[in-house]
């Protein structure tokens, strides 16, 4: 029972943090691309903008909720919860910080330690393609029906490399658990200096990885389902007032979990290169979901980054690029990390 | 441990129960206001040529085929790539055997490509 | 009887004998054709010739083929309706059908005009020729009523398909005949499916259906109102129909019913995007019609005006060309630079957007005193911003990935399409009129034309840009050259006096009441003429004919943007939508130029 009642409270706090999170992302990258653009973005609502979310969001639950009368509506009904629903599931098992001491327990500080972290998350975060096709077709619209094509044109195209990649992380590891990932990446060091994060012994796996998982949230320049200059608004055309809004914060929701993900796989999760990742004091505890923060903080602002920097890929290309460069790439380093053990056990 | 899992489960009920409740407010608080034109498919503001209910040609099902046939290859990776340290301990010849899947699934790739199976446009 | 009737409209003095004729095309056609050619005229270097409208196909094709005239392109297809024009007969034939040749060989052109009666209200067509015909004639067709016989898709093309009347046919009311009342747009035959009767034979109940999708005009991507319907087999074109006419305005209409000066207003509305090209290239035209010599320095500021409005165009291609294909902060940091233009247009003529700058026989006024300081400073800061987006895209692997080889156009293919500015160019002719047919200072200025090599959409972004560090340079000479003394014409019955002069003299008081009163003040003589330009996104001209009142009797828009996108299709089919949508953004459609 303590245990179901503890679950709740983080279940709670994470999603109230991820949903707010989420509500103010989108004001930063509002605000990060305005600076890109030299714009000053949006600056009426409250101080510098900050209640910005909060009437957007006001304004989504208020607006009609246009449900067009050509459209599959069982369907058309589901496409929304199917996509928002696994983006807010898939931080369960992505370890937030170490444990904590509260009121004479220790927690951990993730929602889930599930054996199996690593395939939880690839399965759940894939899930949400389905939203998107769903939602493309029964909204009988043409150009939703052309963005759920590109999705999952694009899903056959990243799907191989994502997993390929944290191949060469997991046998190092030794492990499918998040957890066990981060505390190996939080002892030892690379080449002396370094410390063990996974950026540093798999680059390879890095890049690909991260490659992927901008494909896997439809960001630019991999945003072809919606690409606005072609489909409009392509699978979420038809949508209007929160059922919009829900394709909007599971996109967001998809970013921070892939963020939290890319920090935790690669950049050692909360681990602090010289702080000691044994000492479990209240503050160092504090100080380690501190540093998981920032490091999702700064892999968000990556994705804001990069979305107002480049242009978009053709889905053929996008094709390309996930079959004949990044798949090739991914193998080859399960081969180089495969020789490398062998020849240093 | 099977307990490990309560808390996925109580997430997605938590979860699900947000979405619902997100698809259910507007329609308790927001407008109605339907017209003819409002509720018809948007198709840049002009009358529709037919619906988008057809037999849409997708041209990349053959590299759709591929994706499952190599994505069964890479979950076939997984266990193998956790036990593999452990089996290293017994001698070398797990590296032997992931070369030889490995290959087999790189000889599967390099005969696509060679064959055009990833043009599809 | 063709004979007598090319008398009663002769417009020029004296019909000469051929051995007297100077130009060689019009000598050629003379003894190959005495027949139908009825008359030939050369004043104000303009050499037009007036034929009958039998063989028309094979007048052209001599011009052509025929190594030593060449004439390669058919710059413009328009017609007059003479009517009421001074000196015509009822019995003689009511429109001339006007064709612009321009030869890229010898850079000479020549007007042929072919006369069409009312009863037999057919010609020709000369798309075998000329592909790029197709839409002049098409929209001949659609004003005036005159038929294209062998055309391969004669319908209208401005006017809704379901429009009962032939708008610049004299007998048409400026207003209209009230087809405002009684035109629905939702009825179907106001738009019209361009597949529409064209059933579809499944033969295999299992293989894949093509889907007809409208593209526009509602659109985040054509900029403007454009519709194009999209025959898609998945996400592949098979076919392309171009729709336009959504914001046509009938400039040239109005053209007929404003007087010279008033219609410079008029002008601000085609291109938008550099309205003051659009001022300029007009007040050339009735300029060259009234043989009026302007003044030096205005000859200079129109200049930098017209490779400011120049930057300002290509700014607004470049960053919507790059939103199209997704990088979003390209835009605004070329809108930037585009306010910067526009502040200066401001300054000088208190507009940003309608500036109606010019009058005929040079400008409104002078620039203020900081002019100089001011353009200099926008040339200072330039080169950086210019700088800035071609790092953004010039090397960028996914920006070259989604332009090269996209939307080909080949040489021979862009001169037979009557391509003209960047898109010409990008194909590889080194074709600018202000080398090929210098008009304003051009002639002084050192500056050179970049050419692309390929034909596609990235070659053409390279010449674009290109040509935005040239205009800079342009700029900086003219700013250096710029002479002074006044900016209009010295002559007062076309120019309006000061406002001091007429409020205390009466001799100003006359002229000003003179120019201003009907019939009196701007007159050009009876005669026609036509000053092709190079506006940013090709040739621009004015056709105008006068019939000897203030008003114009015909007023002819030579846009670019109309006759580059004719061509559209042929350059998506095969593409993607998505390349459909960069290659739309490498022609640059202008709607308010493109519907006029």
């Amino acid at each position: 029972m303590d245990y179901a009642l503890e679950s709740l409270i983080k279940i709670a706090i994470v999603l109230g943090v991820i949903i707010t999170t989420v509500a103010y992302v989108v004001l930063a990258e509002r605000k990060v691309s305005a600076y890109i653009q030299n714009r000053l973005g949006p600056n009426r609502v409250g101080p510098w903008g900050l209640l910005q979310p909060l009437a957007d969001g006001l304004k989504f639950i208020l607006k009609e909720d246009v449900i067009p009368n050509h459209v599959n509506k069982a369907i058309y009904l589901i496409a929304p919860a199917a996509i928002l629903v696994p983006a807010l599931m898939g931080f369960a098992v992505v370890p937030f910080g170490d444990t904590l001491m509260v009121v004479g327990r220790e927690v951990q500080l993730i929602i889930s330690d599930a054996d199996i972290g690593v395939l939880y998350i690839l399965a759940v975060s894939s899930l949400g393609v389905y939203g998107v096709v769903l939602g493309g077709w029964a909204s009988n619209n043409k150009y939703a029906l052309m963005g759920g094509v590109r999705a999952s044109a694009q899903m056959i195209s990243y799907e191989l490399s994502l997993g390929l990649s944290l191949i060469g992380v997991l046998m190092i590891a030794e492990s499918l658990k998040l957890s066990d990932v981060v505390n190996l990446q939080a002892t030892g060091t690379v080449l002396g200096v370094l410390p063990a994060w996974f950026v540093f012994n798999q680059p390879i796996a890095c890049l690909v990885f991260m490659v992927s998982v901008f494909a896997e949230t439809n960001r630019l320049p991999f945003d072809l389902p919606e690409a606005e200059q072609e489909l409009v608004a392509g699978y979420h055309a038809e949508y209007s007032s929160m059922k919009f809004a829900m394709f909007f914060m599971a996109e967001y929701a998809h970013m921070i979990t892939a963020s939290a993900l890319i920090a935790t796989l690669f950049f050692g999760g909360w681990h602090l290169p010289g702080v000691d990742p044994t000492d479990s004091s209240f503050a160092l505890s504090v100080l380690k979901v501190l540093v998981f923060a920032v490091k999702t903080a700064f892999f968000l602002f990556v994705f804001i980054w990069v979305r107002w920097t480049v242009p978009r890929f053709r889905y053929d290309q996008v094709m390309r690029l996930g079959w004949k460069y990044l798949l090739p790439l991914a193998l080859l380093n399960v081969l180089l990390t495969g020789l490398y053990l062998t020849l240093n056990r | 441990m099977l307990s490990d899992y309560l808390p996925i489960v109580l997430l997605l009920v938590i979860a699900a129960g947000f979405a619902a409740v997100n698809l259910g407010i507007t329609h308790l608080v927001g407008p109605r206001k339907p017209n003819p034109v409002k509720l018809s498919p948007y198709e840049s503001g002009v009358p529709n040529i037919g619906d988008a209910r057809l037999r849409f040609s997708v041209k990349f099902y053959l590299v759709a085929m591929l994706f499952i046939i190599f994505d069964i290859e890479v979950v076939f990776l997984y266990p193998w790539a956790v036990v593999f340290k452990d089996l290293l301990a017994q001698g070398t010849f797990v590296f032997t055997e992931m070369v030889v899947f490995l290959g087999v699934l790189v000889l599967g790739l390099a005969y696509v490509w060679r064959k055009g199976g990833l043009e599809w446009d | 009887m063709a004979e007598e009737s090319a008398e009663a409209i002769e417009t020029e003095p004296a019909e000469e004998a051929p051995e007297e004729i100077g130009d060689p095309a019009a000598r050629a056609l003379k003894d190959r054709f005495p027949d139908e050619v009825l008359e030939v005229s050369e004043t104000r270097g303009e050499t037009t010739v007036v034929c009958a409208k039998s063989r028309i196909r094979d007048i052209l094709t001599l011009l052509k083929d025929e190594p030593r005239l060449s004439f390669d392109r058919l710059s413009d297809v328009s017609a007059v309706d003479y009517t009421s024009y001074p000196g015509h007969e009822p019995d003689t034939p009511r429109f001339n059908v006007v064709y612009n040749l321009y030869s890229h060989p010898n850079n000479q052109r020549l007007r042929l005009r072919a006369q069409v009666t009312e009863d037999a209200c057919t010609i020709p067509s000369v798309t075998s020729i000329h592909r790029g015909a197709e839409w002049a004639e098409r929209e001949v067709f659609d004003m005036f009523g005159i038929r294209f016989d062998g055309h391969p898709d004669l319908r209208r093309i401005l006017m809704p398909l379901n429009f009962e009347h032939y708008p610049l046919r004299k007998d048409y009311p400026v207003r209209g005949m009230g087809e405002r009342d009684v035109i629905a747009p939702e009825d179907p035959g106001f738009l019209g499916n361009p597949y529409a009767g064209e059933e579809e034979e499944v033969d295999d109940p299992l293989g894949s259906e093509r889907m007809v999708l409208n593209l526009g005009p509602q659109h985040p991507a054509t900029h403007g109102t454009l519709r194009l319907t999209l025959e898609l087999d998945g996400e592949r074109i098979v076919r392309c129909i171009p729709d336009i006419g959504y914001l046509h305005t009938g400039f040239e209409k109005l053209g007929e019913h404003h007087t010279y000066n008033q219609y410079v207003t008029v002008t601000d509305r085609m291109n938008y995007l550099s309205p003051l090209c659009n001022n300029i290239a007009y007040s050339m035209s009735v300029e060259r019609l009234m043989d009026l010599e302007v003044p030096e320095r205005a000859l200079y500021i129109r200049t930098i005006l017209w490779e400011l409005s120049r930057i300002a165009d290509h700014m607004v291609w470049l960053g919507t060309h790059a939103l199209d294909i997704g990088a979003f902060t390209v835009f605004l940091y070329t809108f930037e630079q585009r306010e910067r233009c526009y502040n200066i247009f401001e300054l000088v003529t208190g507009a940003r957007l309608t500036t109606s700058y010019t009058r005929i026989g040079g400008l409104g006024w002078d620039v203020p005193d900081n002019f100089r300081e001011v353009v200099l400073d926008f040339v200072a800061q330039f080169p950086a911003a210019v700088e800035e987006v071609e790092r953004l895209l010039t090397r960028n692997r996914i920006w070259i990935d989604r332009t090269k080889d996209i939307g080909v156009i080949s040489a021979e293919d862009a001169i037979n399409w009557n391509m003209s500015g960047p898109m010409l160019r990008g194909s590889g002719v080194e074709y600018d009129i202000r080398k090929q047919e210098p008009f304003l200072v051009y002639p002084d200025l050192d500056f050179d034309v970049p050419v692309g090599k390929h034909g596609d959409t990235y070659d053409r972004y390279l010449v674009r840009m290109e040509e935005l560090r040239q205009s800079q340079r342009i700029i900086e000479q003219a700013l250096d050259k710029l002479p002074d003394g006044p900016v209009k014409v010295g002559d007062a019955k076309v120019i309006l006096p000061e406002k001091g002069e007429v409020d205390f003299g009466m001799e100003s008081l006359i002229h000003h009441f003179k120019v201003l009163m009907d019939g009196h003040g701007l007159t050009p003589e009876l005669g026609e003429a036509y000053v092709p330009t190079e506006s940013p996104n090709g040739e621009l001209g004015f056709y105008v004919v006068s019939d000897g009142t203030g008003y114009a009797y015909r007023m002819r828009v030579r846009s670019p943007s109309f006759m580059n996108y004719q061509a559209y299709p042929q350059m998506v089919n095969g593409h993607m939508i998505s390349d459909a949508i960069a290659v739309l953004g490498s022609v640059n459609v202008i709607a308010g130029e493109l519907d006029r």
